[in-house]
C-alpha cells in the first residue's frame, strides 16, 4: 500500500515535472507571432493584425529579395513564428524553403494553417509563354513575383494575411475583418486619388532595369516593358544596352526606373546616351527609402518621382 | 470559245473571291482602330476598370474563403508546375572540373596533382520531403583518381526535422557537422583546393561516415546558438573507398554554433568543434580534435560581399603503453600532436567577379631529430585565387599557390618550395539546394 501510494506520488511529482518543462519551454502568449519575408508584408500585417500580434519582417526595404543570406537567427524567428507569410512565386526560393525547412517548426510548413503565400489569388502576370531554361537568366516560372506594387494585389495580400490570422487565432477573426475591412478602404482611397494623378500620364512609357514594374504600370496605366537587363539577374552588355538606347531614342523614351538595391551604372550608362533621359529610383518597398515608410506612402511616393521625371522629361 | 468562256468564269471566281478577302481586309482596319478607341475610352474610365478589378478580387476572396492557399477551389489558369516536372523532389547535377599544375611534379608533395585536368568530381543528388514527418536526401559522387572514376554515395540520410524543443535528427550516411568546410561538398566551397590542416586530418574531400547527428536550436535572443552531436560507426576515417575496420566504440562529436546579426548587414557564425575517434581496433589507440572555425560577412544582395573565414584544428593521437621488454614496465607511449590553421579573404567587387587570398600553416609537433630533440617542421602556402560567377550555378576560377614545406626530421628536401596552378570549372544543373550561412 505504501509503495502504491509511493508510485502516486511521484507519478504526480513528475506529471508536474514535465508539465512545468513543457510549460516553461513554450510561454503561454495571447499574441501570434508572425514573420514576414518583404517589408510590405510586415506594413500589411501590422495593418490587419494590429494589436493582437507580433510582426517580425526578415528583410529591410533596402534589400534585394532575390539575393539574401541564409541567417540563422531568422531560424530562431522562424522557430517561434505561428505564420510565415511569403511573396511566393519562388521570390525568396534561394532563401526561405531553406530556413523554413531548417526551423523546426512544423506549423509554418508548406499546406500547415501557418502558412501564408501572400500570391494566392492575385492576378499574376508575366507568366512564360515559352518553355524557359536557365539560359534566360532567373526566370520565375511560375510568373512575375512583384505583384505587391499593385494597390488591388496588396488588398488580396491583406485578405491573405487575415485568413492566416484568422486560421490560428480565430477567436479575435472580427477584429482582423474589421482592420483588414479598414485596410482596403484605405488603399482604395490612395488608389483612386493616384489615379487621377496620373490619368494626364496614362500611356507614358519608360524603361526598367529590372522588369519588376508590370503590375504598377498595368495598374496605373503606363507602360514599363522595355528592360535594360538583358537576362533577369544577369549584368547587361553593352551590345544589348546599346539595342537599348536606339529603342529609347526611337520611341522617345526618357525614363529609366531602378529599384534602391539595383546597380545603378548600367542604367546611368543607358541613360547617357539617351539625350534628356533620367534614372529614378523608386523605393519598390516599405522603407526602400527614408520617406517609404508606409505602403501608402511608398505608391505615392513612387507615382510622383514618374510624374516629376516625366514632366522633367518633357 | 468553251475554253475562252471557261477561262472568264475562272477569272470571275477568282476576281469575287480576292474582292472578299479584300473586302474583309477593309473591314478590319475600322474594327482595329475601334479598339484604339477603346483603349484611350478605357483609360478616361478608370474607375469603372477599378471597380470590375475590385468586383473581381472580391469573387476570387469569396471563392477560396477557408481555403489554406495550397489548392486553388475557383478555377485557375493552369501553371507549370514544378513538382510534375521533377516528382515532387529537387533533383541537380554538380561537376566540378579541376586542373592541377605542381612545378616540381613528380616531386610534389600532394598525390591529388597530376599535372592535368580532370573530373574531380561530377556529383548527382536528389533531396525533398519524404513525408509530412521525414525528409531525405540522396547525394552519389563519381570522382577520377589515377584516371579512373569511383561511384560512392556521398550522403544518404533521413532527417526528422520537427522533432519537439527545437531539435531535429538526421540518420544515415552524412558530412559529419564539425568545423566549417566539412559539410559544404568540394564545388561549393569559396577555393578550389582544401586546406592543408583539412587534409591532413580529414582528407581532400569531408569526412563521411554512417550514424545519427541530433541537433537543437537554443532559444536565445541577443545570439543564435545551435548544439550539434553525433554518433557515427567510426570505421573509416577521410576519403576512403572500403567500409573499415569495426572498431570497439563509435566515433563521437559536437559542434557548437553561434551566429550573431550586426550593423548594416554584417553577420558572424563562429563554433567549436571535438571529435573522439579510435583509427584502429585498438581501443587505447585514440584520436582527438579539436577545432574552432568563424566566418564574418558582409553583403550588399549579390552584387558585393566580403567574406573572412578562418579554422583551426589540433589533433592529438595518443598510442597505446608499451611494455618494456627488460624491465617488464608499462611505459607511456608518446602521443603525436600536429596542428594548423587558415585564413581566408575573398571580396567580391562585382556582380560576376571575386578575388581572394587564402593562407595555410601546419605543423607536426611530434617529430624529432635523431637525436631525439623536436625537429623543426611546417607547410605554409599563400594563395591568390579570382573568380568568374557566371552565375549561382556556375563559376570558372584560377589560383596561384606557393607552397613552402620545411622538416628537418628528414635527411633529405628538408626544405622544399612548390609552385601550383589551379584552375576550376563547376557547373550545376537542376535544382540546387540553398547554401546554410
Amino acid at each position: 500500500m505504501g509503495n502504491l501510494k509511493r508510485l502516486h506520488l511521484t507519478s504526480r511529482a513528475l506529471i508536474y515535472l514535465i508539465g512545468f518543462v513543457v510549460f516553461g519551454y513554450f510561454p503561454l502568449s495571447a499574441k501570434v507571432s508572425l514573420v514576414a519575408s518583404l517589408t510590405d508584408i510586415r506594413y500589411i500585417a501590422e495593418q490587419i493584425a494590429g494589436d493582437r500580434a507580433d510582426v517580425y519582417g526578415m528583410i529591410r526595404g533596402t534589400d534585394d529579395p532575390h539575393f539574401v543570406m541564409t541567417r540563422p537567427d531568422f531560424l530562431v524567428k522562424l522557430n517561434e513564428a505561428d505564420i510565415l507569410c511569403v511573396i511566393g512565386l519562388d521570390l525568396e526560393v534561394g532563401w526561405v524553403p531553406y530556413l523554413q525547412q531548417q526551423s523546426r517548426n512544423v506549423k509554418i510548413q508548406k499546406g500547415q494553417p501557418g502558412y501564408c503565400d501572400t500570391s494566392f489569388g492575385v492576378k499574376i502576370l508575366g507568366e512564360p509563354t515559352v518553355m524557359m531554361d536557365r539560359s534566360m537568366g532567373d526566370m520565375h516560372i511560375y510568373g512575375n513575383p512583384h505583384y505587391w506594387n499593385d494597390p488591388i494585389n496588396a488588398i488580396q495580400m491583406a485578405q491573405n494575411i487575415k485568413n492566416a490570422l484568422v486560421r490560428v487565432d480565430a477567436l479575435n477573426a472580427e477584429y482582423f475583418e474589421n482592420n483588414f475591412t479598414q485596410f482596403k478602404k484605405k488603399i482604395i482611397h490612395v488608389t483612386k486619388e493616384e489615379l487621377k494623378k496620373m490619368e494626364p500620364y496614362f500611356g507614358l512609357k519608360v524603361a526598367v532595369f529590372h522588369d519588376q514594374f508590370i503590375y504598377l504600370a498595368s495598374r496605373f496605366k503606363f507602360n514599363a516593358n522595355l528592360t535594360i537587363e538583358e537576362r533577369p539577374g544577369v549584368p547587361p552588355s553593352i551590345r544589348y544596352m546599346d539595342q537599348v538606347v536606339s529603342y529609347m531614342i526611337a520611341e522617345k523614351i526618357k525614363i529609366i526606373l531602378i529599384g534602391p538595391y539595383h546597380n545603378p551604372k548600367y542604367a546611368e550608362y543607358v541613360s547617357s546616351k539617351v539625350p534628356g533621359s533620367v534614372v529614378v529610383v523608386l523605393p519598390v518597398s516599405v522603407g526602400g527609402s527614408a520617406e517609404a515608410n508606409t505602403y501608402e506612402d511608398t505608391l505615392r511616393l513612387m507615382l510622383q518621382r514618374i510624374r516629376d521625371a516625366a514632366d522633367k522629361t518633357k | 470559245m468553251g475554253s475562252f468562256l471557261l477561262l472568264a468564269l475562272f477569272s470571275f471566281i477568282l476576281l469575287a473571291q480576292s474582292t472578299k478577302w479584300e473586302e474583309e481586309l477593309e473591314t478590319e482596319k475600322p474594327k482595329t482602330n475601334g479598339s484604339t478607341t477603346t483603349v484611350s475610352s478605357n483609360n478616361k474610365s478608370w474607375e469603372d476598370d477599378l471597380e470590375k478589378d475590385l468586383l473581381e478580387q472580391e469573387k476570387r476572396s469569396k471563392g477560396s474563403e477557408g481555403s489554406r492557399g495550397t489548392t486553388s477551389p475557383v478555377q485557375s489558369n493552369n501553371q507549370i508546375n514544378r513538382s510534375a516536372q521533377n516528382l515532387m523532389m529537387d533533383a541537380s547535377v554538380a561537376i566540378d572540373i579541376v586542373g592541377a599544375w605542381d612545378r616540381n611534379k613528380p616531386r610534389g608533395t600532394s598525390d591529388r596533382i597530376n599535372n592535368k585536368l580532370d573530373i574531380r568530381t561530377a556529383e548527382f543528388g536528389f533531396s525533398g520531403a519524404v513525408d509530412q514527418w521525414l525528409r531525405g536526401n540522396f547525394l552519389a559522387a563519381a570522382h577520377g583518381e589515377d584516371g579512373k572514376y569511383f561511384y560512392e554515395v556521398h550522403e544518404a540520410w533521413v532527417q526528422f526535422p520537427f522533432l519537439p524543443l527545437n531539435t531535429s535528427l538526421k540518420v544515415g550516411q552524412m558530412f559529419i557537422d564539425v568545423g566549417r568546410l566539412n559539410k559544404i561538398h568540394s564545388h561549393d566551397r569559396a577555393f578550389t583546393m582544401t586546406p592543408i590542416v583539412h587534409e591532413k586530418f580529414i582528407g581532400w574531400e569531408s569526412a563521411m561516415d554512417t550514424g545519427a547527428e541530433f541537433s537543437i536550436l537554443f532559444p536565445w535572443k541577443y545570439i543564435t546558438q545551435e548544439l550539434v552531436l553525433g554518433a557515427t560507426n567510426g570505421k573509416k576515417w577521410g576519403h576512403a573507398h572500403t567500409e573499415g575496420e569495426a572498431k570497439n566504440n563509435p566515433m563521437g562529436y559536437f559542434h557548437l554554433k553561434h551566429f550573431y546579426y550586426f550593423g548594416n548587414n554584417w553577420g558572424t557564425q563562429f563554433g567549436f568543434s571535438g571529435i573522439r575517434f579510435e583509427p584502429t581496433t585498438n581501443r587505447r589507440n585514440q584520436r582527438y580534435l579539436y577545432g574552432a572555425d568563424a566566418i564574418l560577412r558582409w553583403n550588399q544582395s549579390n552584387l558585393k560581399e566580403i567574406m573572412l573565414l578562418t579554422e583551426f584544428w589540433y589533433q592529438q593521437e595518443i598510442f597505446p603503453e608499451t611494455i618494456n621488454a627488460t624491465t617488464f614496465i608499462s611505459q607511456k607511449s608518446p602521443s603525436k600532436d600536429q596542428w594548423g590553421y587558415y585564413l581566408f579573404a575573398d571580396y567580391k567587387f562585382h556582380q560576376l567577379w571575386s578575388c581572394g587570398f587564402r593562407y595555410d600553416y601546419f605543423t607536426d609537433k611530434s617529430l624529432t631529430m635523431k637525436d631525439g630533440s623536436p625537429a623543426k617542421n611546417a607547410i605554409e602556402a599563400q594563395s591568390l585565387q579570382m573568380t568568374f560567377h557566371s552565375s549561382e550555378f556556375g563559376k570558372i576560377r584560377g589560383s596561384l599557390e606557393r607552397r613552402y614545406i620545411q622538416d628537418f626530421s628528414k635527411e633529405d628536401f628538408q626544405e622544399v618550395r612548390e609552385y601550383r596552378i589551379y584552375f576550376q570549372t563547376v557547373a550545376i544543373l537542376g535544382s540546387h539546394p540553398a547554401h546554410s550561412y
